[in-house]
């Protein structure tokens, strides 16, 4: 059998599967309403909610894209394991607190806390219309990486729009049977794929021949710049990716519905004690793939490094059969670590869309309240419109969005002001919050488009996010009230 | 529900994972060529070293720091 054909029917196992899990979710509902569907009924317990939060948190940019930017920058992309955990530092200080707010007041989407907190319709929009963007942006990457990776993976077997509409069909077809329920369920099959992927992408490196000290002497001795103590602008971007991970990824929407989406507050503190060691089984070995490629593929001329995973594996399943079913699996495992962060991205966009956008609007016009099993349909209506917006964008290749992709973190990171002072500072006015995140929002977009990604080093949405808290703090210690 | 303990009432925790976060990169290495440790250049082993007693601390703290009364 050949790589590709191999490919091919691994796949089909894997959606085959994914469907069987949307059916079961289905069956398991209890109620249309908004916190059944997006929040599975406020029931999932330690361990799915681990591998929900940890299929989510590391997406196909995680496996594809990290091993390229180990081969490209060299050691100092052993920062990446530090990044990922600097997420979870700061659930440490968001979640206690969100998570008691959240079980009070029943908190379905991240602009109900916005509303319970500061009671300021404007800054609850402007925030929420920020996290949108930003996770449609992410969304968009994840469509567009889909068919790249299967394109890639498959050596062409299955072509890119294939990839693109297949595996968003299949997205599709088990979020609107079973909503969070199916997500959560079918995280936890990729989050195991996942894991048995990096089994697969560790036990390649072990067994294919050059150990990691022939790989780091050959760093030392030919790419030096690669393997010495990093030089101070590199230091200062490996202090700003990691405030900059660490605050926009805690903040990502998806990820705080989980927090409201807990059994209990012991299951999240249990999925968080585990979560803190994940990057050392996930980004680590991800980064030590890397490594070892840049004495591997040193001598082939134009290797982009993105092309560094599937360069390897291609290597690797022709060395042994056992070596090219672990290659198989590594690339089931990519397009699961995809699947499970595109999923949950859509879900969340569609639940914010739907009940923070429209269910206003419709309860302004009907004067008096809005059944949730509607809103739930518009929600779902919203999932099919957002998918068929962003294909056709992800099948057009002449329309060029990777300028507006890199804005993804620096419009995120505007929101993090927001949670962390909003729960941890009572003083915040939201008056004061507003004009932080306008002013943040301004000066991280402005500089990124003006060509500005980084100043000395530093990311200019961690300039804007600065920017912002500073405006913050000081306008609520200036105007010195209370709104909430 | 009311928190009983938070982890943010523990600022020390959070100096300490500054501190580990801030001895994670490298500024404190010489620029000779770093020894070989692990299969790693030697900053490399301190640096994740260091990540480590963090994922340990936050492990700590999500367990026996935070306490919503609901166990």
């Amino acid at each position: 059998m050949s790589f590709g054909s191999a490919v091919v029917a691994a796949l089909a196992a894997y959606i085959a599967v994914l469907a069987f899990l949307g059916i079961r979710a289905r069956a398991a509902r209890a109620s249309e309403s908004l916190a059944d569907f997006y929040l599975a009924g406020r029931g999932l317990g330690g361990v799915v909610l681990l591998f929900t939060l940890y299929a989510t948190q590391y997406s196909g940019n995680t496996l594809v894209g990290y091993p390229g930017e180990a081969y490209r920058v060299g050691f100092p992309w052993v920062m990446s394991v530090g990044f990922m955990l600097a997420i979870v530092v700061v659930y440490l200080v968001i979640a206690p607190r969100l998570r008691a707010s959240s079980e009070r007041h029943r908190f379905v989407t991240p602009a109900d806390w916005l509303d319970h907190r500061f009671g300021h319709p404007g800054l609850t929009r402007v925030t929420n219309l920020m996290m949108a963007a930003a996770i449609a942006n992410y969304l968009l990457a994840q469509l567009m990486a889909m068919g790249h990776v299967v394109a890639g993976l498959s050596d062409g077997a299955i072509p890119y729009a294939t990839g693109v509409l297949v595996l968003t069909a299949a997205i599709l077809g088990y979020e609107l049977l079973g909503g969070l329920r199916a997500v959560a369920w079918t995280d936890c099959l990729q989050g195991i794929l996942l894991a048995i992927g990096l089994g697969g992408l560790l036990a390649a490196t072990v067994f294919s021949g050059e150990g990691i000290g022939e790989a780091t002497a050959w760093v030392l001795e030919n790419e030096p710049a690669k393997g010495f103590r990093p030089d101070a602008t590199m230091q200062a971007t490996w202090a700003s990716t990691l405030l900059l991970i660490g605050f926009s990824g805690a903040v990502y929407p998806q990820a705080i519905q989980r927090i409201f989406a807990a059994r209990s507050g012991a299951s999240l503190r249990k999925a968080l004690s585990v979560l803190a060691f994940l990057p050392f089984l996930t980004t680590l070995p991800v980064f030590l793939v890397g490594i070892l490629a840049l004495p591997r593929l040193s001598g082939l001329s134009g290797v982009a490094a993105d092309q560094v995973l599937p360069a390897l594996l291609r290597g690797w399943a022709s060395e042994s059969e056992w070596m090219f079913w672990m290659c198989i699996l590594t690339v089931v495992g990519v397009v699961a670590a995809i699947m499970s962060t595109a999923d949950s991205v859509l879900l969340t966009l569609s639940s914010m869309l739907a009940k923070d956008f429209v269910a206003p609007v419709l309860r302004r016009r009907s004067g008096g309240a809005v059944e949730e099993a509607r809103i739930t349909r518009i929600g779902k209506g919203f999932s099919l419109a957002i998918m068929g917006v962003l294909v056709a964008i992800a099948l057009t290749p002449r329309i060029s969005l990777w300028g507006l992709l890199e804005l993804k973190m620096e419009l995120l990171v505007q929101a993090a002001p927001v949670f962390v002072l909003g729960l941890t500072w009572p003083r915040l006015s939201a008056k004061a919050a507003l004009a932080g995140v306008i002013c943040g929002t301004l000066l991280a977009a402005g500089l990124t488009l003006a060509g500005y990604g980084k100043i000395g080093g530093v990311h200019a949405g961690l300039l804007g996010a600065m920017l912002n808290a500073g405006v913050a703090v000081a306008g609520s210690l200036a105007f010195r009230r209370q709104d909430d | 529900m009311k928190l009983r303990r938070d982890p943010l009432s523990h600022p020390w925790l959070f100096v300490v994972i500054a501190a580990l976060y801030g001895f994670s990169i490298p500024w404190w290495f010489g620029e000779e060529r770093p020894s070989i440790v692990l299969g790693l250049p030697s900053w490399a082993v301190v640096s994740l070293t260091c990540t480590f007693a963090v994922s340990c601390l936050v492990s700590f703290a999500a367990r026996r720091l935070w306490d919503d009364g609901k166990d």
